[in-house]
Order: C-alpha cells, then structure tokens, then sequence
C-alpha cells in the first residue's frame, strides 16, 4: 500500500470514530446506570444541557372535565430512545386526578397526558424529578437533574342546576312541606320534682288510706286482722262460698271440722259431733266453746237429715259468728 | 324596680319569639308555594332556616322545633345544618319519631359511598335501642301505674284483704323492677352517645392520613358533605375523626359542623 493510501485509511478511520463518538444511546450505559431512578433515558448531547419543559393547556378547569399535559424535553442527544414518565402509576398523581391516559406526542421529545381532577380546588402539580445522563462530565456526576417550574391548576366547581333556565322543583318527601308541627315550651323529660311527688305519693297513699279505713270501719279492721291466719282466712272465704253452694251445710261441717283441726289441733279423724267433743276435750279446749261446736255440728246434721229444721243460711251465719268470736277471743 | 325591668325584659323576649316563630313559619309557607321553582323557594326557607336558629339560641330548644328547622335547612339547600339539626333535636328527645324519620331522609341526600371496603362505609345505623323507643315520659308513666298497683295491693292486703291484693302488689314491684332496668339502660346508651363529639362534613373533603393537605389521602374517595363522623382527636385546626366504618383520618376544622 503507498503512504497516500495509508494516509487516507487512518483519516477514515479517525472520521468514523467521532462519527460513533456523537451518536450517543443509552446501550453504551451498563444495565445498573440505565436502573437509575427518575432517569427516562435522556442524554445530554454536546451542546446545552437537557431541559425539561411540563405545560398546562389551561390554568383553569371546571370540575369534571379533562385537561392536557405536555412535557418537552430539550437538547437530548437521543430523543427516538426517550422514554415517556409514568404518571398513572405514581400514588400523588391518582390521588389528585381521577382520569390520567397517556395521548400521543406531536414530535420527538414530547409527551402528552389527559388529566380530569378529582377535587375543587387549586391543585399544585406533583412534578417528577427528570435525571439525565451527561456523558462529558466526570465518572460518578454524569447523572444530572433537569428541575421545572412547579405548575398549579384552578379546579372550579361544576355549574349548578340552579342556573338553568327551566323551574325545577324542589326534591322532597310530600310530608316535609305539610304544616310543620307545632313547638312550644313543652317539657321532653319530666322535672325532678314529679318523680319525688310519685315517690312521696306512692309511699303515703296507701298507709293514708289503711289508717282511713280502719277508723272507718273498725270491725271491718278486727276482721282483716283475724284474716291473717291462713286457717281463719280459709274458714270465713269457704263460708262465704258455702251461701253459693248446693249443699251449703255439708260444707258448712266440712269448714268447721277443717278449721278446728288447722287452728286448734282437734285430731283431724273426729267427725261426729261426740268424737268432736271428745277430742276437742283432750286438746283441753273450755267447755262453752266445745258445747258450742257441738250444738252446731248436731244442727248441721239435723238440717241435713231431718227436713223442717234450721234453715241453710242460718247455719253458715251461726258458724261464721263462732269462727269470728273464737278468733276475737283468741287473740 | 329591678322586678319591673325583669318583667320587661320577659315580655320584649317572649314578644320576639313569638314574631320570629311566626315570621319563620310565613317564610316556611312562602317556600311551600313556590316549591314548583327551587330558585325561588330556597331562600325563603332559607330565611325560615335563620329565623329557626335565632329561636334555638334563644334557648327554645324542642324536638319540634329542630325539626321545623331542619326541614327549612333541607330544602333551602343546606344537607350539613339539617343532618346536624336534627341531631340537636335527637338529643333532646332521642324517642322523637318523627326527627329519626326525617333524619334518614337526610342520610339519603348524601353522595353514597361507592367503596364496598367496611371501613369506608359512611352511612351510620339508625337509631337504636331503649332511647330511640322509650321517652322519659314513657317511663314516668310505667313507674306510676306500677306504684298505682302496689299501693293498690298494699292497702287491699291490709283493709279488706281478697285473693288478688299480694299478685296485684307483686306486678306493681315487677313494673318498678322493669322500669328501673330500663331507665338505667336509657342513661348508659345516652351517656355512650355523648361520650364523643358529633360532627357533620360541611363540603366534599378528602380524609387525611394527616393533619395538613400535604398528608396523603385515607380513602379511596373524598368524603361528601353531610357525612357524620365522631371526633377521636384534635390538632392545629385539624381534627381527627372516625367515619362510621371505623376508619379514621384527619380534617380541617373549618370544613366540620358541630352539633348546634
């Protein structure tokens, strides 16, 4: 090969290599720099450094519709391999838009976004950072941050229904536009003093009126208190019963063989006017007393079996006086 | 003297209740008539709704009352004050039938929470238990017909006596047993009621994790206006509260109503 031939292969090759030298691309970065966050692949060419550039297509927006980001991104050396910021996936953006889609960019470098804010309000932009690779610096501060200015959005409320021109009515129950109730001074809970005033009535009252009725009706008191003893209250409530009954004066013995053995212990098998009288002696019972019941259980069975004699009522009258003037005397 | 200025401070107060309640109730009927156009009829209850709260804060506090107002809030436009009214009325008188019933069809005026999450859910239960049933009055009357029966059952056994005096005595004690369990009850689910403060969401606001808007969002959804929430806390103008499904979060002070 001549020296001229020489000469122009090491001009090409020299040529070639600067050609290689300004055609930047992240393939000559290794996998752990591409890994980079906030880093979409944008190298920094000779000239300036690389910007990035994020508009609003209105500063006011109503509630409900959608607007429209762009972000640019300037002076890259490898706009085709730009990658376009994720902003759907970012927690601070869904927070704040309920609708983020990705729309297609105009030219290299441009990436759009349509956006419909959730909330009424100003809404200040949570702006990602965008590092960049700028291969003329030194090893270890080739990763660079592109800063932006911050963007704020007016979110306006949706026009009210109120506004259109045609009445609408007012959407209510029917019942809430009848005639509202009346209010006054009335009192939710009762005051304290009523519920003292029950207590002192419930209290008094009753032995008010026990006190009453006893001055009134002082046998009636004497009565009510014989009453107590169940085998006296038995007696008179059976001889009341008995002047309701068929055979008043079966039932008249029957109560009075029943209420001397509950009160008075008379052996419960005597049940002749003798045996009466027998065992009523030997429980020491006095002699009028045991003359008397004897009188009226001969009477009973005189009634009973022989027509003509004392009459029924007489019979249950004569044993209620006896059951009450023994009862008197006893206590 | 002082007798003649109290006396005349009486009437000029009773004067003045008495023209607003009536000036309420025009406004109210106003509003009635022209409930075929909302333009129109809205500020009329909204007066009414004004005349309603300047009675209350002259201390007419009755059940009937808040609900007159409530309802003007309602259809004035006003979800927040007539959810909070009628919460005011329903402490007064939680047995009020006719405020549970009103106070539902608030609840439904609210934006229903989409979110099937339990904790989200916004809308509280209705009004349970023995105080959503059972007045003070109720129980007065059950105390005195079981006092009635016993002193009627005492005063039986120890006059004229008679088989029915001790059981007539026994459902007298009874009703006062009862009576008694149920006023105790009454007083511990009103005292659980009052034991947190109420607050209504005056606008649509979302729940904080934090108190300040840089705090991220505790729910899916921002909050609608008329939501009820209990407070579990308080800090620098922020609140903390808890949403009826149990989450809790944080709010602004300025976008909560309280209970009147």
């Amino acid at each position: 090969m001549s020296r001229i031939g020489k000469l122009l292969a090491v001009v090409c090759i020299a040529l070639g290599s600067t050609v290689q030298a300004d055609k930047a691309s992240v393939e000559q970065l290794s996998p752990v720099e591409r890994q980079q966050a906030d880093f979409y692949r944008a190298i920094a060419g000779s000239g300036p450094a690389v910007a990035v550039v994020w508009t609003l297509d209105v500063p006011r927006v109503t509630l409900g519709t959608d607007i429209e980001l762009t972000l640019v991104v300037k002076n890259a050396a490898n706009a085709v391999e730009l990658q376009r910021p994720n902003l759907a996936d970012r927690p601070e953006w869904k927070e704040r838009f309920s609708v983020i889609q990705d729309l297609p960019g105009t030219v290299l470098g441009e990436f759009r976004y349509k956006l419909r804010p959730r909330n009424v309000g100003t809404v200040e932009l949570p702006i990602p950072k965008y590092r960049f690779y700028n291969p003329r610096l030194p090893e270890g501060r080739r990763f660079q941050v592109a800063f932006a200015d911050a963007l704020k959005l007016v979110v306006l409320p949706k026009p009210s229904l109120e506004k259109a021109s045609v009445p609408t009515p007012l959407d209510a129950p029917p019942h809430f536009f009848e005639e509202l109730p009346a209010f006054g001074r009335s009192a939710v809970s009762p005051p304290a003093i009523s519920w003292w005033a029950l207590l002192a009535v419930a209290g008094l009252a009753p032995p008010a009126w026990i006190m009453f009725w006893r001055w009134r009706n002082p046998d009636a008191a004497k009565l009510a208190k014989i009453r107590r003893a169940k085998s006296v209250r038995v007696a008179l409530d059976g001889l009341r019963k008995a002047e309701r009954s068929p055979e008043p004066v079966a039932m008249v013995s029957q109560i009075v063989l029943r209420y001397l053995w509950e009160r008075w212990h008379v052996n419960s098998t005597a049940t002749t006017p003798i045996e009466v009288a027998k065992a009523m002696r030997a429980e020491g019972l006095p002699a009028d007393k045991l003359d008397e019941v004897e009188d009226l259980l001969r009477r009973c069975d005189e009634a009973r079996f022989a027509p003509g004699a004392d009459n029924e009522m007489t019979l249950v009258a004569v044993a209620r006086k006896l059951v009450e003037r023994w009862e008197g005397a006893a206590l | 003297m002082n007798a003649l200025v109290l006396t005349l401070s009486l009437i000029v107060t009773q004067t003045a209740v008495a023209s607003d309640g009536e000036s309420a109730r025009l406004s109210f009927q106003l509003g009635v008539e022209c409930r075929d156009d909302s333009r129109i009829a809205r500020p009329h209850f909204a007066t009414a709704a004004r005349d309603y709260r300047q009675l209350w804060e002259r201390g007419e506090h009755s059940p009937e009352l808040s609900q007159s107002w409530a309802r003007a809030e309602f259809l004035a436009g006003n979800l927040p004050e007539a959810v909070a009214t009628a919460h005011a009325g329903l402490r007064l008188a939680p047995h009020h039938a006719g405020l549970q019933r009103d106070l539902e069809t608030y609840r439904d005026g609210v934006a229903p929470q989409l979110s099937t999450k339990p904790e989200e859910q916004l809308r509280p239960a209705r009004l349970s238990g023995v105080r959503a049933r059972i007045s003070e009055w109720d129980l007065f009357w059950i105390a005195a017909g079981a006092m009635v029966l016993l002193g009627i059952g005492h005063a039986r056994r120890f006059t004229s006596g008679g088989s029915w005096a001790v059981p007539v005595a026994l459902v007298g004690v009874l009703g006062g047993i009862v009576c008694a369990g149920l006023a105790a009850k009454r007083s511990l689910e009103v005292s659980e009621d009052c034991a947190s403060t109420l607050w209504v969401l005056r606008t649509d606001e979302p729940l904080r994790k934090g108190n300040g808007d840089s705090h991220a969002n505790r729910l899916s959804a921002t909050l609608p206006r008329g939501t009820e929430l209990r407070e579990v806390g308080h800090r620098g103008g922020w609140i903390q509260v808890q949403v009826t499904g149990g989450a809790v979060g944080w709010l602004p002070e300025r976008s909560l109503l309280a209970i009147p």
